[in-house]
């Protein structure tokens, strides 16, 4: 059985953290002397270890999953500690989901309770549906009873992720003000209710970009305590993460190409960076910022494809060309006005770098 | 040698409350009936005033130079710095107190003597500019830090000058920040506080003070052995030291700086730190008591052992409990943030208050420390975002508190100096507010309006000028004056720059200048004539022609020449030589006539607008100077801007089309026709409505008045179709708009009088036929309401 599992995830095409780091999450556990607060699979500092990577005592190596500030992890760590609600906030692609997933990977050990915030999210998906053939046969029970994630997280005891918060309308967001403040959540066509175990938290996402969507209220946004993850801060570490997350996905997609030089990811990289900073790496020369938001995330994809370019139509080695297809089209969100900005940094900023000749020759060609 | 019995050595970091309170705990038990202290010697002599009630830390202790008082140095005391509770202690048991470092007499001639070389050798490779920036190289911050006790932290790398930034990590870095991150904090502040400040035990913690600094000193002068400046304090410590024990004291107890220990422990033969110390030279210092202030104690202030939080050290070291210290914290940043007006509920506390705790025991801390609380006020409080973290920054983190000094502290030299001219000037410090009206006909007023100006040039606000604009030619000047005590502070910030109000104010303006551009340059140059400061005046000067020759930007040189040529036309109604401005003046002119086409040549309207006013004003400063040659260039430049071709946008156009006819360059007949080009249906209605409003102008009295404008404007009018009327319309009501309503209605009457009009004006006014018999008749009435004797008759033979 166990091995079977073990197959099945390996055919999957992305695992669960809790698949994907097993090993890592039960070498921690080992180790793990601390204080665990009730129903955490582990303390609050081998999360953190967990997170930030490091070596334990054992001498095994823990990959960092995060890559940023220590800080800003321990006060998520500390937040879903103390039985408030986590929401991590930011721009798209920076490693919000990402965070979230791991965090709940490590504290409960299963990071798929889980619900996808969109326009149409109804109060059932939030809270619990029928099973309409039962209801009709039976009248309501709980047999009926369909449960969301997020109450099947509360009857266990374990962790529960909300993403894209500000995504779901107004009213329905509200429904976690009593789970929230509470820690209940009622039935009252049974007149029960469920009342959430110990080490039950929600951790939920949202960007800033989408701030306008469906604005948290003020009682809700109370619940909550907010970490903002910031985009990188310097380009190492942005280069850092893009080459960790494109090598491992490389490795999950079964790329034949070799692992991109470290100086083409560099040069991506720094376009994002200037395009998104609106001013060119040395701060001499301003740049003027294009409609989309060009995260990390995009950087990622876009020496993804570039590597997927590479090993099935090219050499198996990245080169300028394989980038500039997917980097044009990652830059260019908009067809007029992206595009006079994208000229514009092509013609004063690549062009004058003597060695990204080839970069900017290439990226000329795909226009 | 044996020492044990007979001295304890105390080391501490500055500043720090858990050393403070250590250490008092530690004089209570062991009872030490003599104190040296790491400080001036120099100070020995105003140490009394310590005592004085009145004294209120934060103060500092000023060390001067008599003979230069750029060269100054303060050692701040907090109430929760050990040496300050230190001496206190010695106070209040009457116990003899000595400082111990090296005399500051001697670091000023060590000092000086240092900047004399390497001012040679910088002068001969350098201009003026790095002469300029040298005060700042000796003023309050550089030396103050080099001063400073130095605590543990900043005294590795710091004598040497800061510009050997070539070594390695651990040579330059805070050897607490070593230890600290060997241990996984961020920093070592935080590793210190946590060890250190915020603890409230730890009797024991001296002893494990020295260790951690002996085995970091070996550790780090087996790298690179100690600066010589370094060396030479020491010395000077140890040798006070023997002198003390020589004189008899049982218990003697010494407060250094955590990084002294070892070295005040080493066994060291007396003459090795004879040979150090022996020869080394002097200068005449003085020393007093200041007002200082928690800003000025933090470590952004640039002092060397500042900290990062002053008002949290304060809170550590009034704070019982931990728990206590929590909640107290987090309910003044509630009260703060509540005061910004941001939501902030007792509920936010809470929740900030489990968070912080939270973060210290998952850090495995024994109660939340600064950076934790600030982090769970950011999560809770502020939505993750640390803006509105920023706002109360000031006054959470750093604090506000403005030490006292007693009345009869030896007064600063700068201060001495203000005082003495506020005696001879008869300009008395008053709290209330006066208004003063100077002649500066009259010899006095003329010294007091010099002595207010030469202040505001060093930031002492005492004076405001409440002139307004222009008018700087009148002989007259009003300022208000208001004394408030905290400009003793800003007096003894200034007193880095000088010992006497002329010398600091030179020197501190040139030093702006050294940083300044173009129009803050001529601004500078007005205050420093207002200032009568000569000695500056040269150097801005230089300053000046340097950077105009340098700037590519028209613009700039556009807002600097209105300054300068009233700068040279009424300098000497206050008897100051402007030659040397008129001069600049001459140069500028060119300079702005070869770029004026390019700097006003595709811009668009919102680029023009800063333009328009600074063309103005040029425009009139030119006529001022007078000189043929000079208004011939101007005018040619703005000849440049008149055609639609020269990609001059049109309301720059307009302007310099008015100039010109202004100054009758242009004839009737041309303007005549650059209007009909401006305003012809094949140009952009937009553009036409620019053209014209800014040849017009805001002011419809020109208009009014001037019969060739208006003639201009009318026959125009005149040979419009009424369909090209309908069409102009909306543009000349836009103009005409931006009039008041009275000018409005007597161009409206204007008009109405018809084409004759312009000359009507001219015509003698008819005298009308009047009833003399009827107009008598009010006058007795009018004699009466204006009170005046006699009768009509007499009147009307007068009228």
């Amino acid at each position: 059985m166990n091995t079977e599992a073990t197959k099945d995830a390996a055919r999957v095409l992305r695992q669960h953290a809790e698949q994907q780091f097993a090993e890592e999450l039960d070498e921690l556990k080992k180790v793990d002397t601390h204080p665990r607060p009730e129903n955490w699979q582990m303390s609050p500092w081998a999360v953190c270890t967990y997170l930030m990577g490091g070596r334990l005592e054992n001498g095994f190596e823990v990959s960092p999953k995060y890559i940023g500030s220590r800080r800003l992890m321990e006060i998520a760590v500390a937040t879903l500690a103390t039985d408030r609600a986590l929401l991590l906030y930011g721009v798209p692609g920076t490693a919000k989901s990402w965070v979230s997933e791991h965090l709940a990977a490590a504290i409960s050990g299963d990071s798929t309770r889980i619900i996808q915030g969109t326009a149409g999210t109804s109060e059932e998906q939030m809270r619990y549906g029928w099973n309409y053939a039962e209801l009709l046969a039976k009248g309501p029970s709980r047999q009926a009873l369909m449960e969301s994630p997020l109450m099947r997280a509360m009857a266990e005891g374990c962790i529960a992720r909300v993403e894209e918060l500000t995504r779901i309308p107004a009213d329905v967001q509200d429904t976690l003000i009593t789970i929230l403040s509470e820690k209940s959540l009622p039935i009252p066509e049974l007149g029960e209710e469920v009342q959430a175990v110990r080490g039950f938290n929600v951790i939920a996402t949202a960007n800033n970009r989408d701030k306008g969507v469906n604005e948290l209220s003020s009682a809700l946004k109370r619940r909550f305590n907010t970490v903002v993850l910031p985009v990188p801060a310097t380009e190492d570490e942005e280069v850092a993460i893009v080459e960790k997350r494109v090598r491992e996905m490389g490795r999950s997609l079964e790329l034949p190409a070799e692992p991109p030089a470290l100086e083409e990811v560099r040069r991506v990289v720094r376009i994002f960076r200037e395009l998104r900073n609106g001013r060119t790496e040395d701060g001499k020369l301003k740049v003027k910022t294009p409609s989309g938001t060009l995260s990390t995330a995009e950087a990622i994809s876009v020496i993804n494809s570039g590597m997927a370019l590479a090993a099935h139509f090219g050499d198996g080695a990245l080169r300028a060309a394989d980038v500039a297809a997917s980097l044009v089209g990652a830059v260019v969100k908009d067809p007029v006005q992206d595009r006079v900005i994208w000229h514009e940094y092509l013609e004063t900023v690549m062009k004058e770098r003597g060695d990204w000749k080839d970069l900017y020759r290439a990226c000329r060609d795909v226009d | 040698m044996d020492d044990s019995l007979q001295i304890r050595i105390f080391g501490i970091r500055h500043h720090g409350p858990g050393c403070a309170r250590s250490l008092v705990r530690a004089f209570e038990e062991w009872r030490p009936d003599a104190l040296l202290i790491e400080g001036p010697p120099e100070g020995e002599g105003v140490l009394s005033f310590a005592a004085d009630e009145v004294m209120t830390p934060p103060v500092a202790l000023l060390v001067y130079s008599e003979e230069e008082a750029r060269r100054a140095a303060f050692y701040p005391f907090a109430e929760f710095s050990p040496e300050w509770q230190a001496l206190r202690y010695a106070l209040a048991n009457h116990l003899p107190v000595r400082f111990m470092d090296l005399p500051v007499a001697v670091r000023f001639a060590l000092e000086k003597e240092e900047e004399e070389a390497a001012g040679a050798a910088f002068l001969s490779e350098e201009n003026g500019d790095g002469q300029a920036a040298e005060p700042d190289g000796a003023s309050l911050s550089d030396t103050s830090a080099e001063a400073s006790f130095s605590e543990p932290g900043e005294s590795v790398g710091e004598e040497e000058t800061s510009a050997q930034a070539e070594s390695s990590d651990f040579d330059t870095a805070d050897p607490l920040d070593w230890l600290g991150r060997a241990a996984g904090y961020e920093s070592g502040e935080s590793w210190w506080n946590h060890m250190v400040e915020e603890r409230l035990d730890g009797l024991l913690l001296f002893d494990a003070i020295r260790e951690a600094m002996t085995a970091l000193r070996k550790e780090k002068e087996a790298q690179r052995p100690a600066a010589l400046m370094e060396q030479r304090r020491e010395a000077h410590m140890r040798t006070c030291l023997r002198k003390a024990r020589k004189e008899g004291w049982q218990r003697i107890a010494v407060v250094c700086g955590a990084w002294h220990v070892p070295a005040l422990e080493a066994k060291v033969a007396a003459k090795d730190d004879n040979a150090l110390l022996k020869g080394l030279p002097k200068m005449k210092v003085a020393a007093t008591w200041a007002p200082w202030t928690y800003a000025g104690l933090s470590v952004r202030s640039g002092y060397g052992a500042g900290v990062e939080s002053p008002a949290w050290y304060e809170h550590l070291w009034q704070g019982k409990t931990v728990q206590s210290r929590t909640i107290g914290w987090l309910t003044t940043a509630a009260r703060l943030f509540r005061e910004e007006g941001l939501d902030c509920s007792p509920a936010h506390i809470i929740e900030s208050a489990r968070l912080a705790e939270t973060l210290a025991a998952l850090r495995q801390r024994p109660g939340a420390g600064l950076p934790e609380l600030c982090e769970a006020l950011q999560t809770v409080v502020c939505m993750g975002e640390d803006t509105p973290l920023r706002l109360i920054e000031r006054r959470l983190i750093t604090g506000e508190r403005l030490g006292r000094v007693p009345e009869g502290v030896p007064a600063v030299p700068l201060q001495k100096d203000i005082e003495r001219l506020q005696k001879k000037l008869r300009l008395k410090p008053e709290a209330s507010q006066k208004t003063l009206d100077l002649d500066l006909r009259k010899e006095l007023d003329l010294a007091r309006s010099r002595m207010l100006h030469r202040m505001n040039l060093l930031d002492i606000p005492w004076g405001t000028d409440r002139r307004e604009g222009g008018g700087k030619g009148t002989f007259h000047e009003v300022w208000q004056l208001q004394w408030e005590p905290g400009l003793i502070v800003d007096i003894i910030n200034a007193g880095s720059w000088g010992s006497t109000l002329v010398d600091a104010a030179v020197r501190c303006t040139l030093e702006r200048a050294s940083r300044a551009d173009l129009p803050e340059l001529a601004r500078l140059m007005d205050a420093a004539l207002l200032a009568d400061l000569k000695d500056a005046v040269g150097g801005l000067v230089r300053a000046l022609e340097e950077r105009a020759a340098l700037t590519t930007d028209t613009l700039q040189l556009l807002r600097t020449l209105p300054e300068l040529v009233r700068v040279a036309r009424y300098g000497d109604v206050r008897g100051t030589d402007t030659g040397m401005v008129l001069a600049l003046v001459e140069g500028m002119v060119p300079r702005i006539a070869v770029g004026l086409h390019a700097a006003c040549s595709g811009l668009n309207a919102e680029g023009t607008a800063p333009l328009m006013d600074p063309l103005r004003a040029a425009n009139d400063a030119i006529r001022l100077v007078g000189r043929e040659e000079l208004t011939l260039m101007w005018r040619q430049a703005l000849r440049r801007l008149l055609a639609e071709e020269s990609g001059v946008h049109a309301s720059l156009r307009g302007l310099s089309a008015r100039l010109l006819f202004d100054a009758e360059v242009l004839s009737v007949e041309e303007v005549a026709s650059l209007m009909g080009l401006a305003l012809s249906p094949a140009s952009e209605p937009e553009d036409s409505a620019f053209w014209i409003s800014s040849f017009l102008g805001d002011s419809a009295m020109v208009l009014l008045h001037d019969d060739a404008l208006w003639s201009l404007v009318d026959e125009w009018m005149l040979t419009l179709s009424d369909e090209r009327f309908t069409m102009v319309l909306p543009m000349l009501r836009r103009t005409f708009t931006g009039f008041s309503a009275p000018e409005r209605r007597q161009l409206a009457e204007r008009a109405r009088r018809g084409s004759t009009a312009g000359v009507s004006f001219r015509e003698p006014v008819r005298v009308s036929v009047w009833n003399e018999e009827r107009a008598a008749r009010p006058v007795p009435l009018l004699r009466k309401i204006l009170g005046l004797a006699g009768n009509g008759a007499e009147v009307n033979a007068h009228g």
